[in-house]
């Protein structure tokens, strides 16, 4: 049945997202005439200004795109100059860059869900109503939220923007005392978690039943549920060298956004912890395993709204495997001595994958003979989602125009959330020519 | 004896936002409380996070700049329960920081009231930028030496 109404529907800086976007929808007698995700952030220009800077310099710098995911950044950039450089990691420096990174997906994860999400959930405007109506369950999230932060502080020196990582390793590492206590909290945490998730198990039907079928992308790798490296992973094309990820996301430029869109085998893809599940359920550890399967979560997904329950499965999954790094650490007797090699400065380019908590981030660097940085490319998740946002907006608003005004506002600006954009980050520099009229 | 948390908030990429920062670290680089309970911290623009740092001590001093309406470089102190944000507290996002609604939250969640005081300078200029504006650079010991004082006063409360 078509509707005679007019809609119009702008919302100016969807709230609860980081960075500014705007949702703006006209339709008439139940045909859309305009369905738009605007991006107005200003560029940064993070790959002008890293130019002619020394190599030990650039993820100090790059960490800053980002006060959320800064230990993210720090770690593609300094694997894109390890890679340039042909600089050597041993695998204790491997394993102990993981903590931190699934450090800062459990803060941001239980962030997103905890403060930003629940009141859709609820349907109030923020997380202040839910202090009065479900105030132990607050605390729970604040406790979960404290215990990643003050993990990250532990292995890096500070939550935001990391101080220890360095190329080729760390300037500090945490005694095995340190760790084994961190381990202790981490377990004692699983129950946390556990209620907190049980809490949203309760509220997961007011979640919109909406599909539509994508590409999802992101690392992926034979013997783990990958964040810290592997190759890329896409649902439609297989597995691809994270050298060739210019041939994977294409991207361009739209009059509606200051950001770039991006596509490969569709007109576009989504990344993120719904990406990554997709990809690479069968490797998540067990109590996540379990959580997913409780959720009636299992790949492939194709519900954009499920994105923060697979945070929530991801939140646990990455309690258990830092409990498995420190054990494995540990274990193998904590070298406290492990510095980075003398480095050997040579021309190069270099290309850093990881996973950050919005998706796939591609950091890539050219230098020369003297470790200075020629050129920077810095590919963002959030950067990638925006077509599919769009695109999600587009199949998703037909069925939401029988309803009132403010329930198509709200739906849309909570399909905006379940992406858990980063804006200001994607708003990454043009590069552009004039063309003579 | 009570443990006292100066925590600088704010940008230092912005101008005047970053003056807390810089007057915190400043006190904190003299040494002259060196050997107390008080701790000089960086709050920086962590935004939620601020939460975790609020029930580490007994008692909060914030250091911030605060549009208050007065000359700016002037400064005032007060306690946090005498003000009301004019920001919409709905906004609340992982990057974007109303402190009073971060503060506001905290204690409904800690639900024990510690007493948190601001130190609020007026800015004149914050668009972005990395040189305070004349009139912040002109009251900058001013500045030092009332803090120091008012720290003083909160170790003696």
């Amino acid at each position: 049945m078509s509707t005679s109404k007019e809609i119009s529907i702008i919302v100016e800086h969807v709230t609860r997202v980081e960075g500014h976007g705007n949702i703006v929808l006209n339709a008439k007698n139940g045909e859309i005439k305009k369905i738009q995700w605007q991006i107005s952030e200003a560029p940064r220009f993070f790959e002008s200004f890293v130019r002619n800077r020394p190599y030990y310099e650039l993820s100090h710098i790059t960490s800053r795109i980002c006060g959320i995911c800064s230990i993210g950044h720090a770690l593609a950039s300094l694997k894109a100059t390890e890679n340039a450089l042909k600089i050597p990691i041993s695998s204790q420096t491997e394993h102990l860059r993981k903590l931190p990174l699934h450090g800062e997906n459990m803060q941001s994860h239980i962030l997103h869900v905890g403060y930003l999400v629940a009141p859709d959930l609820y349907r109030v405007g923020s997380v202040f109503p839910l202090i009065s109506s479900a105030p132990e369950t607050v605390k729970k999230i604040v406790s979960l939220h404290r215990l990643a932060n003050e993990m990250s502080d532990l292995i890096c020196g500070r939550t935001t923007h990391p101080i220890t990582l360095v190329p080729g390793g760390f300037s500090a590492i945490p005694s095995k005392n340190k760790l084994n206590k961190l381990k202790t909290r981490l377990e004692k945490s699983l129950p946390v978690c556990s209620e907190v998730a049980n809490v949203i198990l309760d509220n997961v039907d007011k979640l919109p039943d909406f599909s539509r079928e994508t590409e999802y992308i992101a690392l992926t790798d034979k013997t783990e549920y990958a964040l810290y490296d592997g190759k890329i992973g896409s649902t439609d094309t297989g597995t691809h060298s994270v050298e060739d990820y210019e041939s994977i996301v294409n991207e361009f430029i739209v009059p509606q956004s200051t950001a770039k869109y991006c596509k490969h085998r569709r007109e576009s893809y989504m990344v993120g912890a719904l990406a990554r599940f997709n990809l690479n359920a069968s490797l998540l550890h067990p109590k996540a395993k379990a959580l997913a399967k409780k959720f009636k979560l299992s790949p492939i997904n194709y519900n954009p709204f499920m994105n923060n329950i697979a945070q929530i499965v991801e939140y646990v999954h990455s309690v258990e495997d830092s409990i498995h790094l420190i054990d494995m650490m540990v274990d193998n007797g904590l070298n406290r001595e492990d510095k980075p090699l003398k480095i050997h400065l040579s021309a190069g380019r270099g290309i850093g994958a990881v996973e950050v908590p919005r998706g796939i981030l591609f950091h890539d660097y050219t230098y020369d003979n003297n470790g200075l940085c020629t050129k920077a490319n810095c590919v963002i998740p959030t950067n990638q989602n925006h077509n599919n946002i769009q695109k999600d907006m587009e199949a998703f608003t037909p069925q939401l125009l029988e309803k009132p005004k403010d329930e198509i506002k709200l739906n849309l600006e909570m399909l905006v959330r379940a992406y858990d954009p980063c804006i200001s980050c994607s708003t990454h520099y043009l590069d552009v020519r004039f063309i003579d009229e | 004896m009570n443990s006292i948390g100066v925590i600088g908030i704010g940008n230092p990429l912005r101008c005047d936002d970053g003056i807390g920062i810089y007057l915190v670290n400043s006190i904190k680089n003299i040494g002259v409380f060196q050997n107390t309970s008080i701790s000089f911290l960086d709050g920086g623009t962590r935004g939620i996070g601020l939460i975790h740092l609020f029930d580490r001590f007994d008692k909060i001093l914030l250091v911030d700049a605060v549009e208050m309406k007065k000359k700016p470089g002037s400064f005032h102190f007060f306690s946090i329960d005498e003000v009301q944000s004019n920001k919409k507290k709905d906004l609340l996002s992982s990057h974007s920081e109303d402190v009073l609604s971060i503060v506001l939250l905290a204690k409904e969640i800690h639900s024990y009231i510690k007493p948190i005081y601001v130190f609020g300078i007026q800015p004149e200029n914050v668009s972005f930028g990395q040189e305070f504006s004349i009139e912040i650079r002109k009251n900058l010991v001013l500045l030092q030496e009332e803090l120091k004082k008012t720290i003083q006063r909160l170790i003696e409360k």
